[in-house]
């Protein structure tokens, strides 16, 4: 019983963020998402202490170690374009090859100059 | 209500079953999500199910997405003490990576005179899906090409991500933690932390912090270069 009110209550500081965050990018007209607000404006909560970390684990533990489920939906929608990607084939690949190894190569050159202390 | 039950409960149950059989053959190419995915599209090919059956039924898993979003604070905040001498470094490396991948996506796109929808689908590929998946909305781009795309991607950076920073003689744990945070999102900080706590700890605040820049400076950098090229 307890274990799922300290969820229930962990969930609504989430859900929280997430509403004053989308408040505020509707009154303001801000063109930045919704949910990275409410992730920044929980991390500031959090920093200033307000909110503690203990309160957030019963539901972010569970949600941030199950995430991947949470995209299964959107991506079966590629059922609807198979006709796009049978038709732009060459280029999906060239994609799926090109872009991680160019941004592996050049964040791993640029990240090993930095000076490390273990 | 039948159908939300229905479609929420083989899709959670599915999704348990292909993580018991990644646990036992640890592989990356047996990625969860995406035996979930080809499984799922294929039984509503074969039934003749349209999609958007089963995108309505499935509406409270996909509520859950956001949330997940506004979560990622937590580990950042248990991370920052961590990595904050390296803070600066950690934000230009996501930054020049994302603007890269972007970049890159971006002139493929042109080559390939692929459609408007089709390259907005490309633009955000080396962040964590729900990153992927509110860019791809906002530029109105084809969020089922985009989140298959961002699994495919983590799926090769994890296979061989590693090797090819060896080959190109990035040799420190930290730096190698980063490239994959930024690249290759959640599947390569796996790989990251398999491969070296360091390595892990680095990559998963690497893939936060590319989550925020991402989000911010990808639609902007794509109306930029759209502005370009027309």
């Amino acid at each position: 019983m307890m274990i799922a009110l300290r969820f229930i209550a962990s969930l609504a500081i989430l859900i929280g963020c997430l509403w004053a965050a989308r408040l505020a990018t509707a009154a303001f007209a801000l063109s930045l998402p919704a949910p990275l607000l409410g992730l920044v404006l929980l991390f500031i909560l959090l920093q200033i202490g307000t909110v503690k970390s203990e309160y957030l684990l019963p539901s972010c533990g569970p949600i941030l170690k199950y995430m991947a489920v949470f995209f299964i939906p959107a991506g079966v929608g590629l059922i609807s374009y198979l006709d796009t990607l049978g038709e732009n084939a060459w280029l999906l690949v060239s994609v799926l090859i090109l872009v991680p190894a160019l941004g592996l190569l050049l964040t791993g050159k640029l990240a090993s100059k930095g000076r490390y202390y273990d | 209500m039948i159908n939300m039950l229905l479609g929420c409960s083989v899709t959670l149950v599915l999704f348990f079953v292909m993580r018991r059989l990644n646990h036992r053959w640890r592989s990356p190419v047996l990625n969860p999500v995406l035996l979930c995915i080809v499984l799922i599209s294929a039984c509503l090919l074969i039934s003749d199910i349209d999609y958007i059956d089963y995108r309505n039924a499935t509406t409270p898993i996909s509520f859950f997405l956001e949330i997940a979003v506004v979560a990622l604070a937590l580990p950042l905040y248990q991370q920052l003490h961590a990595i904050r001498p390296y803070l600066v470094l950690i934000c230009a490396c996501s930054f020049v990576g994302i603007s890269s991948a972007t970049l890159l996506a971006f002139l493929l796109c042109q080559l390939f005179s692929a459609s408007t929808a089709l390259s907005a689908s490309l633009m955000a590929l080396s962040v964590t899906t729900p990153i992927t998946l509110i860019v791809t909305d906002s530029l109105n781009g084809l969020p089922g090409v985009a989140a298959i795309m961002v699994i495919l991607i983590g799926v090769l950076g994890g296979v061989f991500g590693l090797s090819l920073l060896s080959l190109a003689g990035v040799t420190q744990p930290q730096a190698k933690g980063i490239a994959l945070g930024v690249a290759c999102h959640a599947i390569g900080t796996a790989a990251a932390m398999e491969h070296h706590p360091a390595a892990g700890a680095f990559a998963s605040a690497a893939m936060i912090i590319s989550a925020v820049i991402t989000a911010s400076w990808v639609p902007v950098l794509f109306t930029l270069l759209q502005g370009i090229i027309s």
